[in-house]
């Protein structure tokens, strides 16, 4: 049951008003919440695309939802409350709302954001805007979330958000973070790593000269780069180049390619051998050639969905170390 | 340009690649093969386990799976065969390509009798699909054949003596003995070829995800191990309740009964993992060895005092789900005048500090009111009653821990009632699996065989544990089968089970959970 009430065009809000009318949605029933999920959106290309995806995370996990609509002329509230739709959830009704934030200063954004929260639970920010952190909202917020998830790949500005990113995100913060993009990874990482697991092929590691990557956007082709590197011990010499400890160059080739968001391959070749990964059908095929050829296999294409992946952001691991060392990497590509 | 700084190519694994990555592929080349392989079992479990660790790109590159039963099939007819159980039973659907084929080229069939040594025959995997000597036999076979098997696997040289150049294991489904005595037989036999460390005796209700959170429910948190004891805790029940009959097992289940079939394994287990003591480590054998501890703890029952200790029941027909269904002795190879059990309840004491004078009330039955497995902590009586009058309505605490159909935690715990008066009432604080994690659960059997392939026993049943469970039902069986119930069948279908059971709660204020 979802219960819209207001749709009203007020320049700020009474969030005790927005209280009282959750009230009235769930008709006196209880409320529960496992987290406050805020969500942030300023580009109406994406808005209706989070925002699907955000309620239905809220229907999973029951949440008090806060939906900041920053998008020119949006303006005004709409408070929801509903029952979950999911399968054997116990009929306790969720809460939400649509705050119309355009032409709202960013403290009194993040004041509202405030009063709606429940207390002692966690609170859990999707920051779904070309801007990242060129914004007062993003910072206000940031105060009072402990995890921050956004999405690197398919912006407009794409690489740019993720330079920003990266630069802002190196030193150490006290909020998790969670980078679709990088999320989306890691299929292809397991899938890489794969090639090298027998003992044997250790040393075929330290021989890699070339990478190349074709991706439907940047993201996707710097982060696997920056983690080869990372994990590896080479030094960035210039976008398209690192460097082992030995002092070899290894060739790093980025083609976009296909859809945005998607690997379509990754290609590792020593002097001796070439490791391929490309996407057929709904698999991926892995195939070794030359001094360590192998027999083409296929393995399923792991495509986790974007409301999976956030579900897993909030979930997952406060610190990813792997992360923040191939973002580091990715931001000394991006110099 | 700046430079990085060159990091620690590390990891646990040996891979830098591997660093931070939650993959959970089996590492050693393996063939897995299944006895009984055109049985039940392995078309709705076993073969879609197997399939969907595939899917999950669990199984380690080189690996092999071979059916061995005497249905007659190649090993084309094998693999239709199994992509049909596999379309229909799989949670993942349809089998489909290029996975499929890739998959199918890794499984064979052997056709013929188990006492026929040319059937034992492993070595074209091993060159073929370099499964490196390393094997997983696994027996889901009518109980009666796993002596004559186990010989052969020594006679044919696939026991773990003559494997020098990997490892063999072996997984036992159960029933693991029929009683105290062909249980001891059973491990007599098997141990003449395998050791303990070799065999995995497979209890599919350990690799259920709600019942390795018990551990975690307890020795994960701070606030529940220190009311866990005799001092707070006045009762616990365990559940085991089925909606559906015997189904097409009517054969096996007049040589077998509820006691046999559930409480002495599945239940029996639960119970350990709620009574135990804190386990040293994490590790397979010191939690084995604080279940089997609390196993020997268990006070034996007096068979002269049994129907004090223990109930039996049978069902009549009745209505599930608004449909009519039959009796038990109605059913398909049933004898018409059975005194097999589908209905034990089992009141058990552990004689230990922590247990002392806590009973323990274990139940499972088939045709009952309802599916539903679930373990419930009931805790004492609050000491004083502050609040007058309304201090009648306050109940006892009691946390749940909910297995399925729903899987969970619920906590109730007293509330006022919002108004003017202070009035008490019970509330439930509940967590639910799907809610709070998001995440479907893999299949018991997926989980078990995976780890199998690995070596991890933590979830399989050591002999000892085995043997003390027998132990602990076989006075209540030999008492059951000396006495007939001339009252069976005593519950219809459909129902909470047997009026008898009620016999067993001491404190007239306790009875069973509704089902």
């Amino acid at each position: 049951m979802e219960a819209n009430l207001t749709a009203s065009a007020a320049p700020a809000f009474d969030t005790e008003a927005i209280r009282l009318k959750w009230r009235e949605a769930r008709g006196g029933k209880p409320s529960t919440a496992t987290m406050n999920f805020v969500v942030y959106v300023e580009n109406e290309r994406y808005r209706d695309w989070v925002f699907e995806r955000a309620w239905r995370i809220a229907d999973k996990h029951p949440s008090r939802m806060i939906m900041l609509d920053a998008i020119k002329g949006h303006h005004g509230t709409k408070v929801t409350a509903h029952e979950p739709q999911h399968e054997n959830a116990p009929q306790i009704f969720w809460e939400g709302v649509e705050l119309g934030v355009d032409g709202i200063r960013a403290p009194l954004r993040v004041q509202f954001v405030e009063a709606l929260l429940v207390k002692d639970i966690p609170n859990v920010l999707w920051w779904a805007a070309d801007r990242l952190f060129a914004s007062e909202t993003f910072a206000g917020l940031l105060k009072i979330v402990e995890h921050v998830i956004l999405d690197s790949s398919g912006t407009d500005t794409e690489p740019n958000a993720l330079r920003e990113f990266s630069s802002f995100f190196t030193g150490k913060q006290p909020v998790a973070l969670g980078d679709l993009a990088w999320m989306r990874l890691d299929p292809w990482r397991d899938v890489i790593a794969q090639f090298f697991d027998d003992p044997s092929m250790r040393d075929e590691l330290s021989a890699i000269r070339r990478i190349a990557i074709s991706s439907g956007s940047d993201s996707e082709m710097l982060y696997l780069g920056g983690w080869l590197a990372s994990r590896l011990g080479w030094t960035v010499r210039d976008t398209s180049t690192f460097v082992d400890g030995r002092g070899s160059v290894i060739s790093f080739e980025r083609k976009r390619a296909g859809d945005i968001r998607r690997v379509q391959s990754v290609r590792l070749e020593t002097a001796t051998s070439a490791y391929a990964a490309h996407v057929e059908g709904e698999t991926v095929a892995l195939e070794v050639t030359g001094r360590f050829a192998r027999a083409k296999r296929h393995v399923p294409l792991q495509a986790i969905d974007n409301t999976s992946l956030v579900e897993r952001a909030i979930l997952g691991e406060r610190t990813d170390e792997i992360f923040m060392e191939a973002l580091a990497t990715v931001g000394d590509l991006l110099k | 340009m700046a430079q990085t700084v060159p990091r620690s190519a590390s990891s646990s694994d040996g891979n830098p690649l591997r660093a931070g990555l939650s993959t959970n592929r089996i590492k050693d080349p393996c063939n897995v093969i299944f006895f009984g392989a055109s049985g039940d079992l392995m078309k709705r479990m076993l073969m879609p386990a197997m399939y969907n660790l595939r899917l999950g790109d669990v199984l380690p590159v080189k690996y092999g799976i071979v059916g061995f039963s005497r249905t007659e099939w190649d090993d084309d007819g094998f693999r239709k065969e199994m992509k049909a159980s596999i379309d229909e039973f799989s949670r993942s659907g349809e089998a489909k390509d290029p996975l499929w084929s890739d998959f199918a080229k890794h499984v064979s069939y052997v056709s013929g009798d188990f006492d026929d040594p040319k059937c034992y025959v492993l070595e074209r995997n091993d060159s073929e699909l370099g499964t490196e000597h390393n094997r997983l036999f696994y027996l889901s076979t009518p109980p009666g054949l796993f002596t004559k098997i186990v010989d052969m696997l020594d006679e044919a040289g696939l026991g773990p003596r003559d494997n020098q150049g990997g490892w063999t294991r072996i997984i036992v489904e159960k029933p693991f003995g029929t009683d105290l005595a062909s249980a001891r037989a059973l491990q007599s036999e098997i141990t003449k070829v395998f050791e303990e460390r070799h065999v995995y005796r497979i209890d599919h209700y350990l690799g259920k995800e709600p019942v390795q959170d018990i551990m975690a429910l307890r020795f994960a948190n701070v606030i529940f191990e220190p009311i866990w004891n005799r001092r707070y805790i006045e009762s616990v029940q365990i559940t085991a309740a089925e909606t559906v009959g015997v189904e097409h097992r009517g054969g096996y289940y007049e040589t077998s009964g509820a006691l046999r079939d559930m409480i002495q394994n599945h239940v029996i287990n639960l119970f350990a993992l709620v009574a135990m003591e804190p386990p040293v480590s994490a590790d397979a054998d010191s939690i084995r060895d604080e279940k089997m501890k609390v196993l020997r703890a268990l006070r034996p029952i007096d068979p002269d005092q049994l129907v004090h200790y223990a109930a039996r029941g049978q069902y009549a027909a009745g209505t599930i789900n608004a449909q009519a269904v039959p009796g038990y002795r109605e059913e398909p190879d049933v004898n018409p005048k059975s005194n097999v059990e589908t209905f034990a309840a089992v009141k058990l004491y552990v004689d230990s500090w922590r247990w002392a004078g806590v009973p323990f009330y274990l139940r499972s039955g088939k045709r009952l009111a309802g599916k539903l497995s679930e373990i419930a902590i009931r805790f004492k009586d609050i000491p004083h009653r502050l609040f007058g009058e309304s201090s009648d309505d306050i109940e006892h605490n009691t946390l749940v821990m909910k297995i399925q159909p729903e899987e969970g935690v619920s906590l109730r715990f007293s509330a006022k009632v919002p108004g003017p008066k202070m009035h008490i009432r019970s509330v439930s604080m509940d967590f639910n699996y799907g809610t709070g994690f998001g995440v479907v659960s893999a299949p018991a059997y997926e989980r078990l065989i995976g780890d199998a392939m690995r070596g991890d026993a933590t979830l399989f049943t050591r002999w000892d544990a085995v043997e003390a469970a027998w132990e602990a039902v076989t006075p209540i069986l030999e008492r059951w089968l000396m006495l007939k119930d001339t009252s069976f069948p005593n519950y219809a279908a459909g129902s909470q089970g047997p009026v008898s059971a009620d016999a067993l709660f001491d404190d007239e204020d306790d009875g069973w959970r509704r089902i």
